[in-house]
């Protein structure tokens, strides 16, 4: 009897073996482009990345056919060549509705502990995808109410190749676009700056002498630049395989104050549009400064067009009455610069650019995209 | 040994071969491949949480206990907390049974590495209205020691050979933004953050961030070699004769003679922070951590 109970668990162990590493290889087919030394991001245990989720995402990525109407894909807003960001001072949808806030540039998005200009409650690409596809207000992509029209577009011999390498089922689904399309933006990692040659990679020379002056005005009390531009990121919303806290990364800059108790535009007030938390008004997330010379319009609503603009903002405590806000952020004091300071602040803020990110084949849309149906 | 203890031996091996068997299985279908290794680490969880210390940490201002969203009244106005965070590190326990200071581990979590202890108050609620915090320290020792040790101490700081590490490689919390200076500089060993608004200021912040000063190095992404010439770390040490296991920090005793109305704070970027000498002085000597009730 002993002997037969033996036997059977031990060819269980064996069936599991073999299961197990069945699903290992599944669930691990994907190699982050992440220099050495740099921790891998987190990622959510019900979409794993793999390289067909990645390819996939991709092409939904540059594909029109994605918005209701056929008008606009991702990319019309979120361009490689600008670090995924817009131009223009605030986004269009499809429909041609005005989104109230720029775009913000996809770089190292997969680190963000919280997404979007200002939201505490979204900690996934998978649930901030909704708001440009199904939201109503603005539409952004305008799928509400063409959701069948939309997904039998791609139901194509091309799409289906591709849904099945993916996901294992050729048939198109809202949910495997979802997570294709999040693990196509999660894949899109920036780390080649020179300022990564010479902060992490150790290289001297990497750094011209006025990038290295602006640098040491970047991480000094007396600009303060860094308080909230921090860690490896240059967000303080940050997390990864080291780091799982979330430390409410939202910061009240002192661009508005128009009844002089610090109140914000009833266009976009920030943060406190979420929480109903008063004290939360005019809050934003800092943004990422990788790659920030080549986003202009800055700030959420694009409001200030160049980094001369934005250093001469923070230079100034905030803008007009915005400088005596009573909700600013206290590390928004404001600071004297020197031209020559100025200008070697600046020179640090372009080293922040990864040219190798702009120009990644891999980033660039298809030229020979998988055929959608009409 | 005759054919009966011969029998009796080989059906033993069988049992055992099949414990073995049955608990690789077990293991296996634990459905991810890293299940095999969590559920050796719960359990070591579990083993610690039969042997460690928490001590709680509650922020005061003079007796009033401090609690979310509350605000204190100093030098005539109201304030309301932003942040208090500090590192603890090189705890130490006097034990009278050997009549020797033993070194104390801390369990690691987010909040804390074997070495190093982040504390974290903030004014800011969540949504379960709670402070989003971490107030107490979790120690790597047992209860028992814990209640015979006549003496504790700990250092207010980051040690030198972990305060100017690469942060990307560091565990948490040794690679959290809002603590770190830069590699030359290293940690904010403490961070507070106040706000008061009032007709006549208007809205006004104020802040000490205490870490090791006059480092030397290549550039601000480059760590010294040699140590700080102001390290500012401070030992605080504190009887532990009853049986009270709450230690307590205490605004009031940090801004003692402070004005900060009228004194700018502290962030050692200014020669004119008349604040730094005074609130370095408070730390030293005005019981700013202490038991509770104390």
């Amino acid at each position: 009897m002993i002997r037969y109970a033996a036997i059977v668990c031990a060819v269980a162990a064996i069936a599991a073996a073999v299961w197990q590493f069945t699903v290992q290889l599944q669930s691990n087919h994907y190699e982050w482009d992440i220099p050495a030394g740099f921790p891998s991001p987190n990622v959510p245990t019900d979409n794993p990345m793999s390289e067909a989720k990645v390819t996939l995402g991709k092409a939904l990525f540059f594909e029109p056919a994605l918005s209701g109407n056929g008008a606009m894909s991702c990319s019309t807003c979120h361009m490689p060549e600008l670090a995924f960001s817009e131009p223009r001072r605030h986004s269009t949808g499809s429909t041609g509705d005005v989104v109230k806030r720029n775009a913000m540039a996809l770089v190292n998005v997969a680190y963000n502990g919280s997404l979007t200009w200002a939201h505490d409650g979204l900690n996934t690409i998978e649930q901030q995808l909704m708001i440009p596809l199904f939201g109503e207000h603005p539409v952004e992509m305008g799928i509400t109410g063409k959701k069948d029209i939309v997904l039998a577009r791609f139901n194509t011999d091309d799409y289906r190749r591709l849904f099945d390498a993916a996901f294992e089922q050729p048939q198109p689904q809202w949910d495997h676009i979802i997570k294709a399309l999040a693990s196509y933006v999660r894949s899109l990692t920036s780390f080649n700056s020179r300022f990564d040659d010479y902060a992490y990679r150790q290289d001297d020379n990497a750094l011209s002498k006025a990038e290295l002056r602006g640098m040491e005005l970047f991480f000094s009390e007396r600009l303060e630049c860094f308080h909230c531009h921090g860690g490896f990121n240059f967000s303080q919303s940050s997390q990864h395989a080291f780091q799982q806290l979330d430390l409410r990364p939202f910061h009240n800059t002192g661009l508005y104050n128009i009844d002089g108790h610090g109140a914000y535009p009833s266009s976009d007030q920030g943060l406190i549009e979420i929480t109903m938390n008063p004290s939360d008004m005019g809050r934003f997330r800092a943004p990422t400064l990788r790659n920030i010379a080549v986003t202009a319009p800055y700030m959420h609503d694009g409001s200030l067009p160049t980094l001369d603009s934005v250093i001469a903002f923070y230079a100034a405590g905030g803008l007009g009455a915005g400088v005596e806000s009573p909700l600013k952020s206290q590390f928004i004091k404001g600071f004297a610069l020197t031209e020559s300071e100025h200008q070697d602040l600046k020179a640090f803020l372009h080293s922040l650019t990864d040219q190798q990110f702009l120009q990644e084949p891999r980033h660039q849309a298809l030229v020979n995209p998988p055929k959608v149906n009409d | 040994m005759n054919s009966v203890q011969l029998k009796k031996a080989m059906r033993n091996t069988a049992k055992l071969y099949v414990i073995i068997l049955c608990v690789s299985v077990l293991s296996l279908f634990g459905c991810q491949p890293n299940n095999a290794e969590s559920v050796a680490q719960q359990a070591v969880q579990v083993f610690d949480r039969q042997l460690h210390t928490r001590v709680p940490m509650r922020l005061h201002y003079a007796s009033q206990s401090l609690d979310c969203a509350d605000s204190f009244t100093h030098g005539q106005n109201l304030w309301q907390l932003e942040r208090l965070a500090f590192f603890t590190s090189e705890w130490q326990l006097f034990d009278p049974e050997t009549n020797a200071w033993q070194a104390v581990n801390l369990l690691t979590s987010d909040w804390q590495t074997q070495q190093v202890a982040l504390l974290w108050f903030e004014q800011q609620c969540t949504a379960h209205n709670e402070l989003l915090r971490h107030h107490s320290i979790e120690l790597d020792v047992t209860p028992a020691l814990w209640q015979r040790a006549t003496q504790l101490r700990f250092t207010l700081a980051v040690p030198f050979h972990s305060n100017h590490l690469n942060p990307l490689t560091q565990p948490s919390p040794l690679n959290i933004p809002e603590m770190f200076w830069s590699w030359r500089m290293g940690f904010k060993f403490v961070r507070f953050d106040m706000r008061t608004n009032s007709n006549e200021l208007g809205s006004l912040g104020w802040s000490y961030h205490l870490g090791s000063i006059g480092c030397q190095s290549a550039s601000s992404m480059r760590p010294p070699e040699q140590a700080c010439q102001q390290p500012n770390r401070l030992q605080v040490s504190l009887n532990k004769l009853s049986a009270n296991n709450t230690l307590v920090f205490d605004i009031a005793a940090l801004l003692k003679d402070i004005e900060p109305t009228a004194m700018g704070g502290c962030m050692f970027h200014r020669d004119n922070e008349s604040s730094c000498d005074v609130l370095w002085h408070n730390l030293q000597t005005s019981n700013v951590i202490r038991w509770q009730g104390d």
